[in-house]
């Protein structure tokens, strides 16, 4: 957010409706305001994160021409000569304390906004988005449609698409929570899964989850005794998302050495692991017993920087919740499940009661079963790939949990 | 642009400064203590945040940050933000504290070095425990930040488990915990540059390195 700040009549409002009109969110008066009337805040406190300011700083005479001209009373408490005077003191100590800049507000409305924007380094380029390719790419697509960004896709699902104010770029989706945390994107979609496995879900900020390919990780393991009675030595997961497993089985307090398996871990358990963690539908098709859920999630998009408070998060979520309500139907559109359950974070806030709560929870996931997600997401997808494919009995899947 | 660090050994200082040499930067300081937080922070990174802010304030410029801490989940978290300090505490949290040091039974605990102090209390809260209920995790943090403001962050997350006694010497909890990627050694046995391997740190500096090289320092 671009917080706008200074005294009465320097072309706060106006400067804020610029910047809204540009697709920035904007707003007038915040801490430096705060920090005019009620003291300084507390060393080594940080400006609220995704702010940036800016203070407006005009002559007495030049604020009460403008108060002037937009109606406004010159003899109230805070439009005086004196009261201007005092207020212009007080940000410009306000500024250097907080070492926010101050613009000289003179100036034409357009030359303040221009200001602004090269002061703030804000680009007035396209916001760089990514895209997983494949078949969620067209999904994605019709989300953004929905939200008013049509995508032309004459680049084909590798190239360079353009839609109005952003440029879409299609990776792997595993590249994309570290292209965003460097900056190199202001914001990407891929599976929630594979931004916690990043390790970059702590650094950016999740702004909405689309009903899209709706994923739910297992543990699982030849013997439904592992996790009571485990062996004494560090466990041993065959697991596609290492950072994802190795949350769950450190929050177990279980030592473990994980093995990616750059692809469906079945095969690996009992001969070349003690445990794999992987899709509900990979687990069903095993013999295997099914232990405990590790996390479920779906598609997300998550952003860092500018993007963070951009109109493009509203409008994204926005279309989802058009989605979920049911008046539009695209492609693959699955999920409607409540909130999603985060894997072990470490946070001394999360005591090991609820921990215990959480596992508790997991380990008696009420009225469905694995075998029953399983068979509804492989009836539910449209790939003609996995329709092809014979699905496992439910009836052949050994699960504690069903 | 000046450039001061802030690291939890001079060696580590070192390496972040090595990173950022060919970037063009100019390092001013090195290995600045890390800032003690008047309260704890939500989180490892938040305290992260938070030391890196309060390093810059005094300073001004740019301070890039790196700080380390020991997440055990059978102690409910502990040390996490305490690292380095979990032996001070010890008698008003828990009570057990180490007379000795993890090399010398029966050394008066003024004597040994911070890190010694903190292991051993380590070690005794964890007696007990079996190898598979050891399972431990080291988060490292690396923050760029100017006057009131976080330009960059990396995190990286290491996954492991605690030895019964020490093996090797380093710093902080480096003798007793053997992280999964190389899993016959604690980190105190391994070469610096293995060690910033499989700890994941190596993934964090060369993010740095990309966010500084960008000009993002600037």
């Amino acid at each position: 957010v671009i917080v706008v700040d200074g005294g009465s009549g320097t072309g706060k409002s106006t400067l804020v409706d610029a910047l809204r009109a540009l697709g920035y969110e904007a707003r007038e008066r915040g801490l430096p305001s705060e920090a005019a009337s009620e003291g300084m805040p507390e060393a080594g406190a940080a400006l609220p994160e995704g702010e940036a300011y800016v203070i407006l700083d005009a002559p007495e005479e030049v604020s009460r021409a403008r108060l002037m001209e937009s109606g406004k009373l010159l003899s109230g408490n805070w439009h005086t000569h004196e009261a201007l005077a005092m207020a212009r003191l007080r940000f410009k100590e306000v500024a250097r304390a907080l070492g926010v800049p101050v613009l000289d507000a003179r100036r034409s409305q357009g030359e303040v906004l221009s200001a602004v924007l090269e002061l703030l380094d804000i680009e007035l380029g396209p916001l760089r988005v990514g895209l997983p390719g494949g078949d969620t790419f067209e999904a994605i697509a019709g989300i953004l449609r929905t939200a008013g960004y049509p995508v032309d896709e004459v680049a084909g699902p590798a190239g360079t698409h353009a839609a109005p104010g952003l440029e879409l770029r299609a990776l792997p989706p595993r590249s994309l929570p570290r292209l965003v945390s460097l900056g190199l994107l202001d914001a990407a979609f891929c599976g929630y899964e594979s931004l916690v496995d990043s390790g970059y879900d702590g650094v950016v900020q999740v702004l909405a989850h689309l009903p899209l390919e709706p994923v739910r990780l297992w543990a699982a393991a030849a013997s439904p005794e592992l996790l009571s009675s485990p062996p004494p030595r560090p466990l041993v997961i065959a697991t596609p998302w290492p950072l994802v497993a190795g949350r769950w089985a450190s929050g177990r307090h279980l030592a473990h050495v994980c093995v990616e398996t750059f692809g469906p871990a079945g095969a690996f358990a009992p001969a070349l692991a003690d445990l794999v963690v992987d899709r509900a539908e990979v687990i069903a098709s095993c013999p295997l017993v099914a232990l405990e859920e590790v996390m479920a999630g779906k598609t997300c998009l998550f952003a860092r920087g500018r993007a963070v408070h951009h109109q493009f998060g509203t409008r994204i979520r926005a279309a989802c919740s058009a989605l979920l309500a049911g008046q539009l139907t695209p492609l693959r559109v699955i999920a409607r499940e409540g909130p999603q359950r985060r894997p072990w974070a470490f946070s001394p806030a999360r005591g090991r009661a609820t921990r215990q709560r959480e596992w508790k929870h997991s380990a008696h996931p009420g009225s469905w079963s694995l075998a029953a997600v399983a068979s509804a997401a492989s009836s539910r997808r449209a790939s003609p790939s996995w329709a092809s494919r014979s699905r496992p009995s439910p009836a052949t899947t050994r699960s504690p949990v069903c | 642009v000046i450039v001061r660090l802030s690291a939890p050994t001079q060696e580590r200082a070192d390496r972040i400064a090595a990173v950022l040499a060919p970037v063009g930067l100019r390092i001013r300081a090195r290995a600045l203590a890390l800032p003690a937080l008047p309260r704890p922070a939500a989180s490892v990174a938040a305290a992260a945040r938070r030391r890196a802010l309060l390093a810059v304030e005094g300073a001004g410029g740019v301070v890039v940050l790196e700080d380390e801490a020991l997440v055990v989940p059978a102690l409910g978290g502990q040390p996490g933000q305490a690292s380095s300090s979990f032996a001070d505490g010890a008698a008003s949290a828990d009570g057990v504290v180490p007379e000795g040091t993890a090399q010398g039974a029966g050394a008066p605990r003024e004597q040994a070095p911070a890190h010694e102090r903190n292991v051993a209390r380590l070690l005794l809260l964890m007696a007990g425990v079996p190898l598979h209920g050891r399972a431990a995790v080291l988060l490292t943090h690396v923050v760029a930040a100017v006057p009131r403001r976080v330009l960059f962050e990396a995190p990286a997350e290491c996954h492991g488990w605690l030895l019964d006694e020490p093996r090797g010497a380093g710093p902080g909890y480096d003798a007793i915990f053997v992280a999964q990627a190389v899993p016959d050694r604690s980190l105190a046995e391994l070469a610096p540059h293995a060690r910033s391997r499989a700890t994941g740190e190596g993934r964090a500096l060369d993010d740095l390195l990309i966010w500084a090289s960008r000009g993002g320092a600037l």
